[in-house]
């Protein structure tokens, strides 16, 4: 039995020989990877080039290592974050960040090149996260559906919203 | 009070019933989940949102049932329910999609977020998918002030909100408008809400329409922030409040239930006066070459200790320190050298309401015995000022006296509507005897107006009436004989007292007729208005009076003293500020804000405020409640007892071991004086749990970055000051029957309405007990008190009495941002005779000539003031104080002159 079960081992590594190489010449020759592939986090803009992340504290509640912290702006009616910090060195690039994010601002993006020498230099903030363009959802814009004020949408301007109510009117 | 007891049986399981309560509330004390909206435990059903919907069974045969409201169903025993039948879960299901039509998708942008009853309401229901497919209704918001901020579209019209604010804390600036769908709550146009329990509309809203609006500026989710149980330190009622704080800053204070103390509610001086602890704090200094020079701890502790080895050493007590702290200067300086930092007037009405409660043994009402009051005489002060929710909880006895004195018909507590209309039909029992005019006049109470001598006589009068037993048929024409006699008829009367315009007398015999009417067999309870949290636990410790500190001769030259958290230099008068001047005293503060009595100082020292540090504070109650370390910042702060023992013990004035916890200072001071036993088993160290209770909550996100832009290695947890608390989220989960709760929060329930998952029933008492011991028996001996003489005034001058208002009428709320921008012009009510003699006008400014202090005040005129007395308010943030009550004059000046 023993004997059998050391050819058959013999017999498979052997046949590899004939196998296409999978091996890459990274890093002269990038491998492909599709973009819902989850690696460095970025935070985008919506349509209009506003910052998506309307500081809802979702992302942060749902890291499973917790490595995502920030705080709203004291701005009254302003929901944007004042920081906003992923501590990489802490990321396991679980993509739960994304799923629960309402505005689609928080997206993972098929780059995984972030080693570093120095462990401090994998704390990125807003300004390293922000990018310029929408991301993976090219259309959404949150602040038009949400039914309050913002960046110059007013009551009843949304797509879904009727006029304010005249509250002093009787009309049924 | 005796309940009955019965079962009902729901889906198959029978749970126990107060016969007197509905099945909504039956349910939830069962811990059941059954969704609701518009009742609330304290504001009682109306069933206008018909979410409680449960199906209700004739008997075993009945298989079709009928859906009824829970909360408008009396639960009568043997009663059979179901919650989880399809019929009457598709009718919930229903009634929260048709609530949520026009309800924005903007939970992401809302503070209540997470702490929100409808999303707790929404999932419980399983409702999901929207089947209405129209566009939403929108209303516009208004700008109610710096307390609130408006988000109009989230209403979901369950009209709690005017149920409170109306209803309940009688407001009247605050409404419903318009009509079928569109109805708005708000006022009239923009503007501040005027009534001081705007603040708990925040937490009776469902939703998010009413925001804590400086927590909104300073936002985290509500499982982003410690929890920590606390004592609001803004008055002597010692409502209960949670502390939540994120990464050492403090962000909210919400109102944390207590059944024998505030219960829902809390006062807009407590909610958003504790900000004060975000503002600039104290900064350790040392006077050099005359000026006050930043140094650190160590170096300040170091001049402390050169003051405490001076020949005399004079410590002057502090009425918003903790006990701990006050009991450890007292235990340096000595007693003899131990005096209270307030004025001799606020002296001797503290000392007189310690002299009731311990010597006397008359019984104190906690707000629930004047809620239930069926007859309630208030004395001297108006509760509105001083103590806001103890007002509250009197607005509440007009209300309880038409229904639950059984005064018309039997209706039960929770039947709001149908109490309300009975009210109609009822006069409170309720007088009210002040010099000055007091906001719960307008109740349809029996008001009397009256001097400090007027009142004396009447209290007096009201006493030898009760005592002869005899109508006394002259004094039916009077306050006092038309009070005798309803007190005499009253089963549970309570009386409010305080002495702040009319003298410390007052509250003597006040007590006196508290004995009368207990020896008539009713349960008579008084309440003694105090300024500071803890008033009556620095008058339990005898401090000598700062009058004397003047008078007396042995201190000699260049004495030494040790300020505890106060500014006592306000409450000294111009002879005896010179005194100390020329005594070439050096004086040590120890305090957490800057005052008039830091900047005048040798030496400050910064000590922890009451959310830095654990102490024990002692309400006008009697009740010893415990503050609590909420934040635990990098650098911790030392508590001011800690640093007095480790001052006195380098000056070698105490043993330096010992003392080196709260439980071992407690233990002494319990050995001095028996009444402190019960603190001791506050702070006890040897707690039965395995393991401590964590002060943050188990979803509590983002710590390995918070800090990570310092140093991407993490720090290890602060360390926690007490060991029955953990400072992480490491330790046992908090479950409903844990004896300490930092946080209501139950699976399901996310909001505040989680506490009904934690109380025996709903609206009583939690299972872990209530916070806070009684510190006094309430079934002594009653002793009479002997009547001082009064003090006599000539009638020609005139007399003012202090206004201190909810905002900005105490030194450490008047500090936080919100409340600065709600205090309003300082004032001086004149009668509208002294103002025609005086020529004066409303709006008039004048100058008042105060026991050699001039200040400037608007002039309010009213009719319902007593001759020759004139209110005035305070300001304790830039004036010295008044010593009030005193004589005084008015002059007017012009526009110029005010300049």
């Amino acid at each position: 039995m023993y004997v059998l079960t050391s050819l058959r081992s013999a017999w498979l590594t052997f046949k590899h020989l004939f196998h296409r190489t999978e091996t890459v010449q990274y890093p002269e020759q990038m491998p492909y990877l599709a973009p819902r592939t989850r690696g460095r986090i970025v935070l985008t803009r919506d349509p209009d080039g506003h910052e998506r992340c309307v500081s809802c504290y979702l992302c942060s509640a749902v890291c499973p290592c917790d490595c995502i912290s920030l705080q709203r702006t004291s701005a009254p009616n302003q929901w944007q974050p004042e920081f906003f910090r992923i501590n990489f060195s802490r990321c396991i690039f679980c993509g739960l960040c994304e799923e629960a994010c309402p505005t689609s601002a928080i997206q993972l993006i098929p780059d995984f090149e972030m080693s570093e020498y120095n462990r401090q230099n994998l704390v990125y903030e807003k300004e390293n996260l922000l990018i310029a363009g929408t991301g993976k959802v090219p259309e959404y814009n949150y602040y038009r559906v949400a039914g309050i004020d913002a960046f110059g949408k007013h009551k009843g301007e949304g797509p879904a919203e009727r006029p304010p109510v005249d509250p002093r009117g009787l009309m049924p | 009070m005796e309940v009955k007891k019965a079962q009902i049986v729901v889906d198959g399981v029978a749970i126990d019933i107060d016969r007197s309560n509905n099945v909504l509330a039956a349910c939830l004390s069962a811990r059941l989940d059954l969704p609701f909206f518009c009742w609330h435990p304290s504001l009682g059903s109306v069933g206008a949102c018909r979410q409680c919907a449960v199906t209700v069974y004739k008997d075993d045969q009945d298989k079709v049932g009928q859906i009824v409201m829970a909360c408008m169903t009396l639960a009568t025993p043997g009663m059979i329910i179901s919650l989880t039948d399809t019929k009457s879960h598709s009718v919930r299901q229903s009634v929260i999609e048709l609530a949520l039509t026009n309800h924005p998708h903007d939970c992401p942008v809302c503070e209540v977020g997470g702490d929100c009853h409808l999303q707790d309401m929404t999932v419980m229901t399983g409702h999901s998918v929207r089947h209405y497919d129209f566009r939403k209704r929108t209303h516009l918001n208004q700008e109610l002030g710096p307390f609130i901020k408006h988000e109009m579209n989230r209403c979901i019209s369950c009209y709690r909100c005017v149920r409170f604010y109306r209803d309940y804390a009688d407001g009247t600036d605050f409404g419903v408008f318009g009509a079928s769908r569109n109805v708005y709550f708000g006022r009239a146009r923009d503007g501040a809400l005027e009534s001081e329990f705007a603040g708990n509309l925040i937490e009776v809203c469902p939703t998010g329409v009413f925001v804590d609006k400086p927590y909104a500026q300073r936002f985290v989710r509500k499982w982003d922030m410690r929890a920590m149980p606390s004592v609001c330190p803004h008055c002597a009622v010692g409502c209960n409040v949670t502390i939540q704080e994120r990464e050492g800053e403090f962000r909210r204070a919400s109102n944390r239930f207590n059944a024998a103390v505030n219960g829902y509610f809390l006062c807009d001086r407590g909610r958003f006066g504790i900000g004060f602890v975000n503002e600039p704090k104290l900064a350790s200094s040392v006077r050099r070459d005359g000026l006050l020079v930043a140094t650190n701890d160590a170096e300040a502790r170091a001049h402390l200790v050169a003051i405490l080895k001076s020949e005399t050493v004079i410590g002057i007590g502090s009425p918003r320190a903790s006990l701990e702290s006050n009991f450890m200067l007292r235990t340096l300086v000595g007693p003899d050298r131990f005096y209270a930092g307030t004025s001799d007037h606020q002296w001797q009405i503290a000392a007189m309401a310690a002299k009731i409660i311990a010597e006397h043994g008359i019984p104190t009402a906690s707000i629930v015995d004047v809620e239930a009051a069926d007859c309630v005489l208030i004395i001297g002060d108006d509760p509105s000022d001083v103590a806001p929710r103890l007002a509250l909880a009197v607005r509440q006895v007009a209300k309880v006296s038409a229904s639950g004195t059984g005064a018309v018909v039997d209706l039960p507590d929770w039947h709001a509507d149908a109490r309300k209309t009975a009210q109609i039909f009822d006069k409170p029992s309720l007088f009210i005897a002040t010099p000055l005019p007091t906001r719960l006049d307008a109740l349809g109470a029996d008001v009397m107006r009256g001097t400090a001598e007027q009142l004396t006589d009447m209290c007096a009068q009201i006493e030898t009436v009760l005592i002869s037993n005899s109508e006394n048929d002259q004094a039916a024409e009077l306050l006092s004989g038309r009070a005798a006699s309803a007190l005499r008829s009253a089963h549970r009367p309570v009386i409010i007292v305080g002495g702040n315009s009319a003298g410390a007398n007052l509250l003597g015999l006040a007590a006196n007729i508290i004995i009368a009417l207990r020896n008539r067999g009713a349960d008579a309870r008084i309440i003694m208005l105090l300024p500071e949290v803890n008033s009556l636990g620095l008058a339990l410790l005898q401090p000598k009076s700062l009058n004397e500190l003047r008078s007396d001769p042995t201190i000699g030259r260049a004495p030494g003293y040790i300020v505890l958290e106060n500014d006592f230099l306000r409450y000294l008068s111009e002879g005896a500020l010179a005194d100390i001047r020329g005594q070439e005293a050096k004086i040590a503060v120890l305090d957490h804000v800057e005052t008039r009595t830091t900047q005048g100082a040798d030496v400050t020292i910064r000590c922890a405020n009451f959310i830095e540090a654990g102490g024990i504070v002692v309400s006008a109650e009697g009740r010893a409640q415990s503050w609590n370390q909420a934040i635990f910042s990098d650098e911790p702060v030392t508590p001011a007892w800690e640093i007095l023992h480790e001052g006195g013990a380098a000056a070698e004035l105490i043993a330096s071991s010992g003392l080196r916890n709260q439980e071992a200072v407690l233990n002494l001071l319990a050995e001095q004086s028996a009444i402190f036993g019960a603190c001791v088993g506050m702070v006890a160290t040897g707690n039965d749990q395995a393991q401590p209770t964590p002060s943050l909550p188990f979803r509590y996100s983002g710590r390995t970055a918070v800090k990570a832009h310092i140093d991407v290695r993490e720090a290890p947890p602060p360390p926690s000051s007490h060991p029955s608390w953990s400072a992480s989220m490491e330790g046992a989960r908090l479950h409903p029957d844990a004896n300490i709760v930092p946080q209501f929060w139950a699976p399901g329930w996310n909001s505040s309405h989680a506490l009904n998952q934690f109380q025996t029933s709903i609206g009583l008492s939690l299972r872990a007990g209530d916070e806070g011991v009684l510190l006094f028996p309430q079934d002594s001996e009653l002793v009479r008190i002997e009547r001082s003489p009064a003090r006599t005034v000539s009638n020609d001058a005139i007399m003012f009495c202090e206004i201190s208002p909810v905002f900005g009428g105490e030194a450490l709320s008047a500090r936080s941002a919100p409340i600065r921008e709600r205090m309003g012009e300082a004032v001086v009510v004149v009668g509208n005779v002294l103002a025609k003699s005086f020529s004066i006008h409303d709006g008039a400014w004048v100058r008042c000539d105060i026991g050699g202090v001039s200040v400037v005040r608007k002039v309010l005129i009213t009719q319902s003031i007593v001759e020759n007395y004139c209110g005035i308010t305070i300001n304790v943030s830039d004036e010295p104080d008044l010593l009030l009550p005193h004589t005084g004059m008015i002059t007017r000046i012009t526009d110029e002159g005010r300049a």
